[in-house]
């Protein structure tokens, strides 16, 4: 096919016409194979102890549609879950637990909580 | 009335250690806040340091006694306004900031800079206010370990009256949520710096004023320094952490006084 692109050649030009057609339907062939393939939820906890009953002290969701953002918001927060175990609860599954292997230091101060990270599939029409 | 009218109280100072930041609504002159918003929506770029060339009048917000008060009761009288300062204009429209800390993380248990954040325009949720996590000015977390939070609880967004300058730690956590509104919101940011070690109060100091029996009974309640310095725990963090934090605080409050070991001001 590189070589038919290079060829100023009548009997490629079909080829050279239909590829981007082809090309296409395949994209919204998948794009809709994939809106109906669960995608990954993912939910950034941060407690304020290692333990999965701890309070919250941050909390970060991602959703897995596009130009989604998440941001910092200056109104009153709704805290869905006040703890790791919560969320649990609701069908969420730690994929990766705080590592906790880190150098300590016992005067310092650094990050803010002990983050867990969760993940829930599901289905997402956009 | 002069700064003097102005200084913090020991329990203000012992707020300011443990939190991070301090506000204060000058009774700036009539028509001051509207001149310097009017000035910012007209400007075509941005100045710089050069600012307070473009728009003078800035200059009467830092002369203002209340505020000078603040700087005097935190930095000494000999306090320095340094050239660094700049106009934050967060256009409508423009997204939200995520968390970070100004410059690297080398804290200082001295309190020898902050900044001075100016607001002449009334600034709602809606506008992109500052956002800034009371109590995190003394952790060593660069700002790219911070890229996985977004909500922190005790986040306190700067919605402010017009005229309002809220003194931040230059170690403190902040942010800025997206503007949805159709204005612009400005901020001017000016930087302060200790010039003197203090060997003494530089505030309304009471002798004793740490001497309080420790109140056990009333922890979220504390009004008095010692209780503050003791208790204070703004974003609720853990056992180990605030721990840590009493230790630094009492620090800081010691150097304050005049009785800390720390090294001496860099030229």
């Amino acid at each position: 096919m590189r070589d038919a692109l290079l060829v100023d050649s009548s009997e490629y030009r079909h080829i050279l016409v239909l590829r981007p057609v082809l090309v296409l339907q395949g994209r919204m062939e998948n794009m809709a194979t994939m809106a109906s393939q669960p995608r990954q939820r993912l939910l950034y906890l941060h407690a304020r102890t290692p333990n999965v009953f701890s309070d919250i002290v941050a909390l970060t969701l991602i959703e897995p549609v596009p130009g989604y953002r998440a941001e910092i918001s200056a109104e009153s927060v709704e805290w869905q879950y006040n703890s790791v175990h919560e969320a649990i609860v609701d069908g969420w599954q730690i994929v990766q637990f705080p590592h906790l292997q880190a150098p300590f230091d016992d005067r310092d101060l650094d990050v803010l909580g002990y983050e867990f990270i969760l993940q829930k599939m599901a289905v997402i029409d956009s | 009335m002069t700064s003097l009218d102005f200084l913090l109280s020991d329990a203000e100072v012992a707020q300011f250690i443990v939190n991070g930041y301090h506000m204060v609504e000058p009774d700036l002159a009539a028509g001051l806040n509207e001149s310097i918003a009017a000035q910012l929506d007209a400007l075509e770029s941005n100045p710089g340091d050069a600012i307070t060339d473009s728009i003078p009048e800035l200059l009467q917000v830092l002369e203002h006694p209340q505020v000078r008060g603040v700087l005097v009761s935190l930095l000494g009288p000999d306090f320095e306004v340094q050239g660094h300062r700049h106009w934050h204009c967060k256009p409508a429209g423009s997204g939200a900031m995520q968390w970070h800390q100004d410059s690297t993380n080398n804290r200082d248990l001295r309190l020898n800079r902050f900044l001075g954040l100016y607001y002449p325009r009334d600034i709602t949720p809606d506008m992109g206010p500052t956002v800034i996590v009371p109590g995190t000015q003394y952790r060593n977390a660069p700002t790219d370990r911070m890229a996985t939070y977004t909500n922190i609880r005790g986040q306190v967004p700067l919605t402010v009256k017009a005229g309002t300058v809220a003194f931040t730690h230059y170690d403190l956590w902040h942010g800025t949520a997206a503007n949805r509104s159709s204005m612009p919101r400005h901020m001017i940011k000016f930087l302060f710096r200790r010039t003197q070690d203090n060997d003494a109060p530089t505030w309304n100091h009471e002798a004793g004023a740490t001497d309080a029996p420790t109140d056990w009974n009333n922890r979220d309640k504390a009004a008095d320094p010692k209780n503050i310095l003791t208790f204070g725990n703004p974003i609720g963090v853990s056992q180990s952490d605030h721990y840590k934090e009493r230790t630094i605080r009492r620090q800081v409050w010691d150097y304050l006084v005049g009785e800390g070991e720390s090294k001496a001001i860099d030229g």
